[in-house]
């Protein structure tokens, strides 16, 4: 359940470390594990390479678009399973929706199967 | 007049009046129905003292703990599970296919709720904490294996392990201990 003002690890290679959630896009008040954000990067790494596309790396107070990958508050699955993690986490997209980075370090959930996120989810060490 | 209290006796009631009128037919052939369709053997459940919801709820504990599920959960047996257990759970990815997905971590949490019971599995990977809850009676849950017995966990609830895991979660090399077990009980069969 992310909102504004939301703080959210990042975890592509980006160059972002936090970021700010400042609107939830599909108008609702919360964001949960799927949805698009749009985020102001609070804390960017000095020393990242430049991303995919040959975007300038990303530097702090930029803003951007995210999806959240990972949420404290449990998810429910169709099943009855309830899903939760420990931190809140997202990874930054350009403006076609498509990643920004071209690695993603850390678990992912696997709430983003039944989306359009499937190139994300092969990018993603471990999904859940 | 009508009563509303026993639903159930009175259906069953009105079966066993349709019986008696249709002795005629006792000459045609007798449906068997399929393996899938659970056929109550008795016609008028004991509804004695409890509720509908209360009925429908332990039948259905009964009919989906066929599988012996039912003893993890029960202090009696000595396969019950507890809390500090480091606990893999195998789950069908959907009722259509046979492939699976596993999860590994402590037990960190046991609610006893009749149908709903659950328990929640917690572990640390790729340094994230990631708990997942699971319902005991969920037809997708096709195996929960105790892999180690948790020892010193003197609480029923483990939520301080959020804060102090200590080394609760060195659980490495488990998952490949439980694939080689398995694969040996597989050329066995």
């Amino acid at each position: 359940m992310l909102q504004l003002k939301s703080i959210l690890n990042v975890i592509d290679n980006s160059g972002a470390v936090w970021a700010e959630c400042i609107r939830v896009l599909h108008g609702g008040k919360y964001a949960r594990i799927g949805d698009e954000i749009v985020v102001v990067v609070n804390k960017a790494k000095s020393n990242a390479v430049a991303t995919a596309s040959g975007i300038p790396k990303v530097k702090k107070g930029d803003v951007r678009h995210a999806l959240v990958v990972r949420a404290r508050k449990e998810t429910l699955r169709p099943d009855g399973r309830y899903v939760r993690f420990d931190d809140n986490a997202c990874v930054l997209l350009n403006k076609q929706g498509e990643p920004l980075g071209t690695r993603v370090l850390g678990v992912v959930s696997g709430e983003l199967r039944q989306k359009r996120w499937m190139k994300l989810l092969s990018l993603a060490p471990k999904v859940i | 007049m009508l009563s509303f209290t026993r639903p159930l006796a009175r259906m069953a009631g009105l079966v066993q009046l349709r019986s008696a009128s249709t002795a005629a037919n006792a000459a045609k052939p007798t449906y068997t129905a399929p393996a899938s369709v659970i056929v109550p053997t008795q016609f008028k459940p004991n509804t004695k003292g409890q509720g509908l919801m209360q009925l429908i709820s332990k039948e259905e504990t009964k009919r989906l703990g066929a599988d012996g599920r039912s003893k993890l959960f029960n202090k009696s047996h000595q396969d019950c599970l507890r809390p500090g257990d480091v606990v893999l759970v195998e789950t069908l990815n959907s009722m259509s296919t046979d492939k699976t997905s596993t999860f590994i971590g402590v037990l960190i949490a046991m609610d006893r709720r009749g149908l709903h019971s659950n328990f929640t599995v917690r572990n640390v990977v790729l340094k994230v904490g990631v708990e997942m809850k699971y319902m005991l009676y969920s037809p997708l849950i096709k195996a929960v294996r105790v892999m180690k017995k948790g020892e010193g966990f003197r609480r029923a609830k483990l939520f301080y392990l959020r804060d102090n895991p200590g080394r609760a979660f060195r659980l490495e090399g488990l998952v490949r201990q439980d694939k080689a077990e398995q694969a040996k009980k597989a050329v066995k069969a």
